[in-house]
Parts: C-alpha cells; sequence; structure tokens
C-alpha cells in the first residue's frame, strides 16, 4: 500500500483520539501554540492547519470555554475546557478504556 | 502592509463577513506565535521576514486556510445526492419528451417537415429547458436540504416487509421514454382538430375514415392508459408483478387493436379535397395511406414479440 494511503488511514485512526488529548490538555488554559507544544511535549505531533481550527469548533460546541488575554505584551485566545466539556471528556475516557482493552486483545493475535 | 497583513487579508476573502474579523484576529494571534516559536528554533540567526515567509508557506494557500476554519456547506449532500440525480435524470427524460413533442407539433403546424430543423429545435429546447431544470433543482435542493432531513423522509417509512423477495429486474429507463414519446404522439395526432388551426387541418394529407371514427376514442382510452402507465414507470426502479402484469396487459391491447386495425377496412385515408404535391413527404403519406394495413401488421406483431418477452419477465418474478 503505497504511503499516502497509509497517511490517511493514520488520520482517520488519530482524528477521534485528537479531540479526546486537547480536551485532556486544556484542563489549564492553554492558547493555540502552546497547546500544539504541550501535544507534542506529550507525543502528539499535530499540525497547526488541523488544532487551530479544532480548537475552534470545540469552542463553538461548548466543550471548551475561551477568553482573549493579553500576555508578553501579546493577544491570545486563551481555551479551557468547559463543564460540559469534561463530562464528555469522562465518558470519552470510559469509551477509550474499554475499546483500548477490546482491540489490544485482539491485536494479540496479530 | 507587510507580509502577516497581507496574508491574514487573503484569508479573510475567504471567509464569511461574520466570522470573517474573529478568525482573522485569532489567526493572526496564532502566526505570530508559530513564528517567533520558528525563530527560537533556528539554528542561525535569520531575517524577520525570511521568518514569516516561511511559516505562511508551510501554512500553505490562504484560501486553504479559511478552508480549514470554515467550510461551505455543499449545495447538495452526498446523502441527498442519489436522490438529487434521480430527480434530474428523470426531469431531463421529461423534458426531452417535451421537447421532441413540442418540435413535431410546431413543425406540423408550419407544414414543414425538416430533420435537422426537427433535430436542432428538439436539441435547443432540450437544453434550455435543461439549464433551469438543473438551476431550479439544485436551488430546491439546497433550501428544503437546509431545513430538512430529506434523507430521513427518504428512508424513513422503510419496513422489513419491503425487501425484495425475488430477483430484481430492473425497468429501462429509455422503455419508458419511449412509451412516453410514442403514447403522447399518437395522442398528438388523434386529437389534431384541438389544437390545430381550421385552416392548416384543413390541408392534412391524412385523415381518419369517417366510418372509423370510433377507433379515435378507442386508441384515446388505450394510449391514455398507456402513458398512466409509463409514468407510473417512471417513479419505479424495478419491475414488480404488478407493474409487469399491466404492462405485459399494455402490450397484448395494442397487438390485438392493431391486429384488428390490420384486417377490417382502412382507417387512414387520403384527404380526397386535397391535390398532393410532388414533393417526397406526401409521396411518403400517400405510401403509408397505401400499405396502412402492412403498418399495422407490422406494430402488431412487434408488440406480440414484446409480450412474450415481458411474459417471460413476469414468470420470472413470480417464480
Amino acid at each position: 500500500m503505497s504511503e499516502q494511503r497509509i497517511h490517511k488511514l493514520r488520520l482517520e485512526l488519530r482524528r477521534g483520539v485528537l479531540i479526546m488529548s486537547v480536551l485532556a490538555s486544556s484542563k489549564e488554559p492553554q492558547y493555540g501554540y502552546s497547546l500544539r507544544k504541550h501535544l507534542s511535549e506529550a507525543g502528539i505531533e499535530i499540525d497547526e492547519g488541523t488544532l487551530y481550527p479544532l480548537i475552534r469548533r470545540l469552542a463553538d460546541q461548548e466543550l471548551l470555554d475561551s477568553e482573549w488575554k493579553n500576555t508578553d505584551g501579546r493577544e491570545r485566545r486563551y481555551y479551557k475546557i468547559s463543564a460540559k466539556g469534561s463530562e464528555v471528556l469522562e465518558q470519552l475516557t470510559q469509551d477509550w478504556l474499554q475499546l483500548n482493552k477490546s482491540i489490544s486483545a485482539l491485536l494479540e493475535n496479530v | 502592509m507587510n507580509l502577516l497583513d497581507r496574508y491574514i487579508l487573503a484569508v479573510e476573502q475567504a471567509l464569511p463577513e461574520d466570522k470573517k474579523s474573529e478568525i482573522s484576529r485569532e489567526l493572526r494571534a496564532n502566526l505570530q506565535d508559530e513564528i517567533d516559536a520558528f525563530i527560537d528554533q533556528s539554528e542561525t540567526e535569520i531575517p524577520q521576514e525570511d521568518a514569516v515567509a516561511q511559516v505562511l508557506k508551510k501554512y500553505g494557500h490562504p484560501q486553504l486556510t479559511a478552508r480549514t476554519f470554515f467550510t461551505e456547506p455543499p449545495l447538495v449532500s452526498g446523502f441527498d445526492m442519489p436522490l438529487y440525480k434521480r430527480v434530474l435524470s428523470h426531469g431531463a427524460a421529461a423534458l426531452f419528451v417535451y421537447a421532441l413533442l413540442r418540435t413535431v407539433v410546431s413543425m406540423l403546424q408550419d407544414e414543414s417537415i425538416n430533420p435537422f430543423r426537427l433535430i436542432f429545435q428538439s436539441i435547443g429546447v432540450f437544453i434550455d429547458g435543461l439549464a433551469w431544470l438543473f438551476l431550479a433543482l439544485t436551488v430546491a435542493f439546497y433550501f428544503i436540504g437546509k431545513s430538512y432531513n430529506l434523507s430521513q423522509w427518504q428512508y424513513g417509512k422503510w419496513t422489513i416487509n419491503s425487501l425484495p423477495n425475488g430477483p430484481l429486474l430492473k425497468i429501462k429507463t429509455s422503455d419508458t421514454i419511449t412509451d412516453l414519446i410514442s403514447n403522447s404522439f399518437i395522442l398528438l395526432i388523434l386529437w389534431t382538430p384541438l389544437w390545430m388551426s381550421d385552416a392548416i387541418y384543413q390541408q392534412q394529407v391524412l385523415a381518419l375514415a369517417p366510418s372509423a371514427e370510433y377507433w379515435r376514442i378507442i386508441l384515446t382510452v388505450l394510449c391514455v392508459q398507456s402513458l398512466l402507465q409509463a409514468l407510473y414507470r417512471f417513479t419505479q426502479s424495478y419491475w414488480d408483478k404488478r407493474t409487469c402484469l399491466a404492462y405485459l396487459g399494455d402490450l397484448l391491447l395494442f397487438a390485438f387493436a392493431n391486429l384488428f386495425l390490420a384486417m377490417t377496412d382502412p382507417v387512414l385515408l387520403l384527404n380526397p379535397e386535397i391535390e398532393l404535391n410532388a414533393n417526397a413527404i406526401s409521396r411518403i403519406l400517400e405510401n403509408i395511406s397505401q400499405s396502412t394495413q402492412y403498418v399495422f401488421f407490422s406494430i402488431s406483431f412487434i408488440c406480440f414479440v414484446l409480450s412474450f418477452f415481458q411474459f417471460k419477465k413476469y414468470r420470472s418474478l413470480i417464480k
């Protein structure tokens, strides 16, 4: 299979997990670049073209709260997980753990 | 205006008015952070302008950047596309029938049967109508799709009983269109006195024999029921027992009617008040009037052959 196809499959695999990662990383207020850096340090590389629109969508869905702040002489939009976002994250985490357990069992035979 | 301002301005062009200022404000903040990080991470000292250019290049075309923040909803959603294509293809087929009949009527009224005019005028009327149909349908699907769930309307009434319990035999759209055209054409010919001016009607070369006037009613009934069947089949994709049997009956009715017409006195006669011109059309019509019996025999034979194949379809459905 071509490298391009594998890249697409990898993106599909990561799509759902990224939402969970962003929500989990936003327990403390984060602005776009700091969130990308935080995820990168945790081993999750995500390009800016994917991350910034994603956090905006999560804010539109009221899973993240946001506010503009001036720091280091520059204005930035800070995002923090909302109460609704915390509930969703909790449910997603349970689903993820269950799914991970099931898939791990399936992958043992591979 | 610096490079960053120019980029943001270009992105704004592709954003809706109500989101423009908010998205560009956030994009500017993100880009400035990215540029700072790029300069910090560079091993050698890099001029600010070069760093901006590198980061913007990485972001890509301004329209693509705008699209990641805001995607225009499609005119027709993927789920509605099968219905859209079906309505469009059926509409185009109906339009084709209309274009052909309208051209034929206009040519009969002008008493000029020119094959090139028939082709070009039909195509012209068809394309003109198709453009409007395409536009109207797309606008309708866009607005209906925004307010209602068309997929739910299409598939919501599905029950387990609606699953096919036999082989699926597709109804050929081309056959249905042929039926629509032929029946409409026969009806037009049968009822020329209703839509043709008296002066032109009196000049018609062929006319129904006075003793066969009752055939006008019989053939009208046959054509109308056949036309209604064809219109109903237009809404269906596959043959079922009822439609298959009804069409078989339709073909047999036409077969027997034409057989009867072939064995009785001629029903089409040359208009005695007309002195035929020596042009090709008049000669053809004269020959037709003299050989109507053979024409009716031929039509009857074709209908019987079609009935045979339709019967085979019916048998495979009831197995």
